[in-house]
């Protein structure tokens, strides 16, 4: 029989083991995601209609960090009307309190992706300050991540229309390659040819225009032109004034006798 | 009163014992005697149900020895102690433990200055002193062990005694000591007792019967004078056999 | 002839195989009856608990901080052949450890430390006939013997495969922020991002399943000993070789069972 000391001290190792492997349980619960401390939590519901991925337990980030996971996920039995949009995706995070003051009604809820191995994550976006704080039990619109099966699909859908265009417009399109073709050698040889040297004068005479154009153009720049181009055009928009009856009223009243046309 | 009826025993196709039949009634010491590997041992575990029988009945009192009924197994090992060939005290506990063991399985006694007392009383008459209750069984002697091993078989006081080869392995003076003991558990206390073994002397000294095993079978029984004087060969070897040790 | 006499072995030895393959499950299944009962001997338990898990700690620690360390490495130089990439390597040697090599090798261990023991030990008792002198007393060796030992060992294989898991875990931290240049915080990201706590419920399930394989296949093996000290030795290696093939068995129908579910 051991002794009461023995037996004693045998109690209390047999208990340090539980104890340890009880606290390393706890340890390695906490670091799987499994338990968390206790603390309150802003339960909000985030409402998709494609989730990308994300699974219970995929963390929550503001601005890039860590405060919360996914605890739920779950399908409306009717879907939910938010801006005439449906959705039937709900999905419940768990947000610790530290991020609440800025987590707010304009904060934008996406589904990212990290790393190469590829971990999903929500991201909320910091709201601005005009905006109220979402409080528990706050129910908002995630934006839908792309879905990049949809994308391929329609790509797939426009490569296909294309081919059904080339296969079914085949002989007209050699026929246009063809005329193209014979336009862009008939320009060559015109380039090659006798006309060649025309076509370097007709270069050069524009060459020549556009050099005096830009004569005039800078002349009328300079501030005496443009003070006389002022005065014409107040004359003109004075001139505008005087139409038909104005004219024939000054022509016959004033006695005026002039051959005008 | 212990009734074997027809009993048939075998161990991988050998037959050990066959058609043994006999009775043992209130108050008879009686000594089985045999030469190695006869069976006796075996006989014995039969009574109490430790070894099942191929065939044949065994009953003790009005009950049937019945593997199948494990509360009347239980009754029947209180009422039959055994005594087996080693001490078999339990190693990983003290001697008061294992002298007090059956009485707190069974329940028989509940308060602990009873079950001390009853305790204290069985050593004493197996000529122990209180000094050895608080040892581990592997500190004693092989001697006092087997003493312990009565003592812890006396604790619930069973109306029958079966002794396997109670003097195997003890000195002369132990060995007269635990025939004294058999003979006044008898004469005394009105103790029935089966004593199985090879030693002759404590069989004519002792006993008030004595069957002879050879070869499966009972080849004689009968009173310690009719042995003496038994034509019997195997008798007159085992008589011969006492002559020459003594 | 020969065909005939061969058939007639060939039978005789499947008969006898099946008739001890039945009476072994029927005994077993009697003696997990009996340990269900839970007939509880506290200080004997405790005795047991002591001997089979404090006394095997430190031999799992060294013995499962080695492989710990020999995962990081195998798998790195693998992933280096295969992936030319090591960044997974903490990831998989830890999923590997925890879901597979943690519980096995820690009861393989165990098997081998006290598997032999519970049979020699109780293969002398039937031997010195202190299994009959229990009957007598009316104790069922089974409550006596087994059902501390099961408990102890069941206690002693969780409790040790879960500090190998820690030990073999921040080891190969350790090892992989030597060799691998992995920090420990990107070790942990990695290593907790793919063991999650379903994993480690699995881990415990099946130690718990071996923990109680070896008490059960031991003792089996002590209470059918043979009447010689050579049947002890022989019953020691048998319960040592049994257990750990039972383990292995086990193993994989768990490891199947939990893929399917």
């Amino acid at each position: 029989m051991p002794t009461n000391a023995k037996g004693l001290q045998r109690e209390f190792w047999v208990g340090a083991l539980f104890m340890t492997v009880v606290v390393l349980l706890v340890i390695f619960g906490w670091l799987m995601g499994a338990i968390g401390p206790i603390q309150n939590h802003l339960k909000i519901f985030v409402l998709y209609n494609f989730a990308g991925g994300i699974e219970v337990g995929s963390p929550v980030r503001v601005s890039g960090v860590k405060v919360g996971k996914v605890s739920k996920i779950e399908f409306l039995s009717s879907a939910a009307e938010i801006n005439k949009d449906s959705v039937s995706l709900k999905i419940t995070m768990d947000v610790s309190m530290k991020a609440a003051p800025i987590v707010r009604e304009d904060s934008k809820f996406y589904i990212n992706m990290a790393g190469i191995i590829g971990e999903k994550y929500i991201e909320i976006s910091p709201g601005t300050s005009a905006a109220p704080i979402l409080h528990t039990g706050a129910t908002v619109r995630g934006v839908d991540p792309p879905r990049i099966d949809q994308l391929l699909s329609q790509g797939y859908g426009v490569f296909g229309r294309i081919t059904d265009f080339i296969d079914e417009n085949e002989k007209t399109l050699t026929e246009f390659l063809g005329g193209m073709k014979e336009l862009i050698g008939d320009a060559n040889k015109l380039l090659k040819g006798r006309e060649r040297q025309k076509i370097a004068g007709l270069i050069e005479n524009l060459h020549a225009v556009t050099g005096d154009l830009h004569e005039i153009s800078s002349r009328l720049k300079n501030p005496e032109t443009i003070k006389f181009y002022d005065e014409i055009y107040e004359l003109v928009h004075r001139a505008h004034a005087i139409d038909k009856p104005t004219l024939q009223k000054f022509l016959q009243e004033d006695g005026i006798r002039a051959r005008v046309f | 009163m212990i009734n074997i009826n027809k009993l048939c025993k075998s161990f991988d196709n050998r037959k050990i014992l066959e058609n043994i039949s006999f009775s043992v009634v209130k108050g008879e010491c009686v000594f089985i005697l045999g030469k190695s590997g006869v069976g006796k041992s075996v006989l014995l575990k039969n009574i109490v149900g430790l070894v099942l029988p191929d065939s044949g009945t065994i009953t003790v009192g009005e009950i049937k020895v019945d593997a199948q009924r494990p509360e009347e197994l239980s009754l029947i090992r209180q009422r039959c102690g055994l005594v087996f060939q080693f001490p078999a005290l339990l190693d990983s506990v003290t001697v008061f433990e294992n002298i007090c063991f059956g009485l707190r399985a069974r329940g028989l006694l509940t308060s602990q200055v009873e079950i001390a007392a009853r305790v204290k009383e069985k050593l004493k008459l197996v000529g122990l002193s209180e000094v050895v209750l608080d040892q581990m069984p592997t500190e004693l002697s092989f001697g006092t062990q087997k003493r312990v091993s009565i003592a812890r078989t006396l604790a619930v006081e069973p109306e029958y005694l079966l002794f396997d080869e109670p003097t195997t392995g003890m000195d002369p003076i132990a060995t007269a000591g635990l025939n004294q003991l058999i003979k006044n558990l008898t004469v005394k206390l009105g103790v029935t007792s089966i004593v199985v073994s090879h030693d002759i002397k404590s069989a004519l000294a002792v006993g008030t019967r004595i069957i002879l095993l050879e070869d499966g079978g009972i080849v004689f029984d009968g009173k310690p004078g009719e042995f003496k004087s038994s034509s019997i060969t195997l008798a007159q070897e085992f008589q011969m056999g006492f002559g020459y040790h003594a | 002839m020969i065909m005939t006499w061969l058939g007639r072995a060939l039978i005789l030895k499947v008969g006898e195989f099946l008739a001890t393959f039945f009476l072994w499950i029927s005994t077993v299944l009697s003696m997990i009856k009996q340990l269900l009962k839970l007939k509880f001997r506290a200080r004997e338990t405790l005795l047991q608990m002591y001997l089979l898990g404090v006394q095997s700690v430190l031999i799992m620690v060294v013995a499962m901080g080695f492989v710990g360390l020999m995962l990081i490495i195998e798998l790195a130089f693998h992933m280096n052949l295969v992936l030319k990439h090591d960044s997974l390597v903490p990831a998989f040697s830890a999923l590997l450890m925890v879901r597979e090599l943690g519980p096995v090798i820690t009861c393989l261990l165990l098997t081998s430390r006290i598997g032999a023991g519970i049979a020699a030990e109780i293969g002398s008792m039937k031997i010195s006939e202190q299994l009959d002198a229990l009957k007598m007393l009316s104790i069922d060796p089974i409550d006596y013997l087994v059902v501390p030992r099961w408990i102890g060992s069941v206690f002693a294989a969780v409790t040790l495969t879960v500090i190998s898991l820690a030990i073999a875990i921040w080891g190969g931290a350790f090892l992989a922020a030597q060799k691998l240049g992995t920090s420990p915080g990107e070790y942990f990201n990695t290593v907790f991002f793919f063991v999650k706590f379903p994993d480690l419920a699995h881990c415990i399930v099946k130690s718990a399943v071996f923990g109680s394989l070896i008490p059960i296949v031991a003792a089996y093996q002590g209470f059918n000993c043979g009447s010689d000290s050579a049947a002890v030795g022989e019953a020691a290696t048998q319960a040592v070789v049994r257990t750990s093939l039972y383990i292995i068995i086990a193993d994989f129908l768990l490891t199947y069972l939990f893929y399917a579910i």
